[in-house]
């Protein structure tokens, strides 16, 4: 899985860069958030710009990231949602779950 | 006479769909396990087999969408239309391939596409013990939308008309139907 981890601050943002995010690839992304926070991350940014489909699993890791932020006191914010992406987030409600932003910059200027 | 436009291969994954429908019923067997009925109602009817693997899932996702596109005299938003087969396929072949069939790559999965203008159904034949569809939680409530399981078949409910998981003899079928206006 193409993914692109930047550190800004006392931010990461993980760039995921796959036009889909399915049962398939879903596990690398669940690897690497999970290889972040072991590893002392506890705020994070991830950025889905380039993700132009998502199923249940991918959400599914996006939901585990976010529990295991909260248990960490850390914070998880999405940003560069795509139409179907959205369509998602608001057909399973998460979007009343996750802090969205339209660009990783507007995620990382958020207090 | 019927016009076949091949769709493409991946590896040991063929398909083929077709652009323009007779009223003739007529047969064409195809490669590698892909039938094409055409029947009276303008109805394209796809089935592919392919290995057990989720590898799979996005070259069957876009045959989905691809299917919404060529739909003849379809009135509604095609490319809504495309979004929900791709994610339905994509779910019904997950739960399939990761669930039903325990992730065993010797395994198959069918798929059965029937589409007209006015129907859909698809069909997702495991091999496998299945699962008990019933049994499956839904997030019907707040404080469930952070609950990992039943999301795949929620959203399948969400965007079908009707999904049914019933034995047959040789395992199980995920069968899932639309009315398209």
């Amino acid at each position: 899985m193409n993914l692109k981890t930047e550190i800004k601050g006392r931010n990461v943002v993980v760039f995921v860069k796959e036009d889909r995010l399915d049962a398939h690839n879903s596990g690398e992304l669940k690897t690497e958030l999970n290889r972040l926070f072991e590893g002392g991350t506890v705020n994070l940014v991830i950025d889905l710009k380039e993700v132009l489909f998502i199923d249940s699993s991918g959400l599914g890791v996006l939901v585990s990231a976010f529990k295991n932020a909260s248990t960490r006191n850390g914070s998880i914010k999405l940003s560069g949602l795509q139409t179907q992406v959205k369509s998602m987030f608001e057909l399973t409600r998460l979007h009343r779950v996750f802090d969205i932003f339209s660009t990783a910059d507007d995620a990382l200027e958020s207090s | 006479m019927a016009t076949k436009r091949q769709g493409g291969s991946d590896g040991d994954v063929h398909y083929w769909y077709v652009e323009e429908l007779t009223t003739q019923p007529t047969e064409v067997p195809l490669e590698c396990g892909l039938e094409y009925r055409c029947s009276m109602k303008n109805e394209i009817v796809l089935e592919i087999t392919i290995p057990n693997q989720t590898r799979y899932l996005s070259l069957i996702g876009k045959i989905g969408e691809d299917l919404a596109i060529v739909l003849d005299q379809y009135e509604g938003d095609r490319e809504s239309l495309a979004c929900q087969i791709n994610v339905v396929l994509t779910e019904a072949l997950a739960n399939a391939i990761t669930h039903a069939n325990a992730d065993d790559p010797t395994k198959e999965v069918l798929v059965r596409i029937n589409i007209s203008d006015t129907e859909l159904a698809i069909r997702v034949f495991d091999s496998g013990h299945g699962f008990d569809l019933n049994k499956v939680p839904g997030p019907c409530s707040d404080t469930d939308i952070l609950d990992d399981k039943g999301r795949g078949i929620f959203i399948m409910r969400s965007l079908m008309d009707s999904v049914e998981y019933k034995k047959t003899n040789d395992g199980n079928v995920l069968e899932m139907r639309k009315t398209l206006c």
